[in-house]
């Protein structure tokens, strides 16, 4: 009996590391990201080279601001060919450059949040100079958005599980107790208190609990690595995040022996 | 005054009425039966003793104990005091007559030592020593209630409680029970046996109180 409880505990265990390491990619995803995001002020035709410098100035005075770089009309030029490659011929045929100079700004690390690039965005396109800014709003809005909805999934999925297995192993134990009522009635007889009663069922369900939580995660490893050969990016779920699972599954092994128990328990000697 | 029933009424579900306002007193050293035919009310009388129904009105003391006010700790408490036997011997098949009575010991918290020590003592003082390494199923019915008697008093109790001990007994059996009770009951522990076979009482002339249909009709003799 003990086997099929660990077997049902460890599948639905299993399900809940599933989207936790689905959650764990899409954050690194969007920490990815975070880094990568960077605000570009295009600048209005015939802004002066120390207007812009002044410019520059003002937005270093701007908190969280890591680095500024002034991309003069020519260089985003020069960028784009090499970017054509070999078909940067066709920005042959353009007489002159239509290309606007800019102000490349990325924040200091713990500081790339939507919210604040979106604040500090919003200051630079104040400046008289600049005509328009760009920066990744669409699609980090997007990503936040996934990685919310799967958090709040991770959390009804935890949720069920923990209902699953704390059913599971109260059947099971309840499935004990009615093996061992002889021993557990004779206990009651003889002055056993409650709690000598039932520690040996509680250690039995918190050893159910850890086991399905060690087998789930070496499933969920053996998943990641034939991932990790495709997608060498993956990641892992956290230690922490392991450590939580543990946790949580042999709380909640505990909690359903215990809810057993407690309803044996209050049963007549006869 | 050990044990007493004030205006004590049980009913179970269905308005089974077991008990019906029982006023009783045991003494301290006393060795009472309880006399009755079937469904008298002899095993919820002993049940209300030991804790395990409760009164439907009135009260039960025992003790330091009374009824009004248990929790599971004082019941697991009170029991460590009144020790109970009944026809069925309920002793674990799958362990010796040894480690049968060492359980009690061991849910009472005492040390390994103690346990062996005072294991030993009372399957001795029953008649035991040469069986108790032995399985229930190789015992004979007498020596299982011996050593049902034997777990029951290892925590010496207070008050032993016996539920029809020889019902399942030959009369010579029974009768060697009886006298071991009353060997119990010689050496300062209060007995109280519900039976429906009153020779053993009037053999032993001890008190008898009669209940009939949950009410208590006769109360004489001992004391």
């Amino acid at each position: 009996m003990s086997v099929a409880c660990i077997m049902i505990m460890t599948f639905s265990l299993l399900i809940l590391g599933i989207f936790l390491m689905a959650t764990a990619n899409l954050r690194e995803v969007l920490r990815y990201a975070h880094e990568k995001v960077e605000i570009v002020a295009f600048l209005r035709d015939g802004v002066t080279r120390e207007s812009a410098d002044s410019l520059m100035l003002e937005i270093r005075n701007i908190p969280y601001v890591e680095t500024i770089r002034y991309v003069s009309a020519t260089e985003a030029l020069e960028r784009l060919r090499s970017e054509f490659g070999a078909r940067s011929y066709i920005l042959d045929a353009l007489d002159v450059n239509p290309l606007p100079a800019s102000i490349e700004v990325t924040l200091k690390p713990q500081y790339r949040l939507r919210q604040r690039i979106m604040s500090v965005a919003e200051r630079i396109r104040q400046f008289p100079q600049v005509e328009d800014i760009s920066y990744g709003r669409g699609w980090i809005t997007r990503l936040e958005r996934l990685v919310r909805a799967v958090a709040i999934a991770d959390l009804g999925i935890g949720l069920v599980v923990a209902i699953a297995a704390m059913v599971t192993v109260s059947y099971t134990v309840r499935l004990t107790l009615y093996a061992r009522r002889e021993v557990i009635q004779v206990l009651k007889l003889v002055g056993a208190t409650d709690w000598f009663i039932m520690w040996p069922f509680l250690i039995e369900g918190a050893i159910h609990g850890l086991v399905s939580a060690a087998l789930s995660l070496l499933i969920l490893y053996m998943g990641y690595r034939v991932i990790e050969v495709k997608l060498p990016q993956a990641v892992f779920v956290s230690p922490h995040l392991i450590v939580s699972y543990v946790v949580f599954a042999t709380g909640v092994a505990v909690l359903g022996s215990w809810a057993s128990l407690r309803s044996f328990l209050r049963e007549k000697v006869q | 005054m050990l044990v007493e029933f004030e205006d004590v009424t049980k009913v179970y579900e269905h308005d089974i009425v077991a008990l019906d306002s029982i006023n009783l007193v045991i003494d301290k050293g006393e060795f009472v039966f309880i006399h009755g035919p079937s469904g008298a009310g002899k095993s919820t009388l002993l049940r209300l003793i030991y804790m395990d129904e409760f009164p439907t009105r009135g009260e039960v003391q025992v003790g330091e104990y009374t009824s009004k006010k248990m929790s599971s700790k004082d019941i697991a408490m009170l029991r460590r005091k009144v020790g109970v036997v009944f026809q069925d011997f309920r002793l674990i098949p799958d362990l010796t007559a040894f480690e049968n009575v060492a359980i009690a010991l061991r849910a009472a918290g005492k040390r390994p030592s103690e346990i062996t020590k005072r294991a030993n003592l009372v399957l001795h003082s029953v008649g035991l020593s040469t069986k108790r390494h032995q399985l229930p199923l190789k015992l004979s019915g007498g020596e299982q209630q011996r050593t049902a008697i034997a777990r029951a008093i290892a925590l010496r109790p207070l008050l032993l409680l016996a539920d029809e001990p020889t019902g399942n007994l030959d009369p010579d059996t029974a009768l060697s029970i009886f006298d071991l009770l009353a060997d119990i009951n010689r050496a300062g522990t209060t007995v109280v046996v519900a039976t429906h076979d009153l020779r053993h009482a009037e053999r032993l002339g001890k008190r008898v109180v009669q209940l009939e249909a949950g009410r208590l009709v006769r109360d004489e003799g001992g004391r």
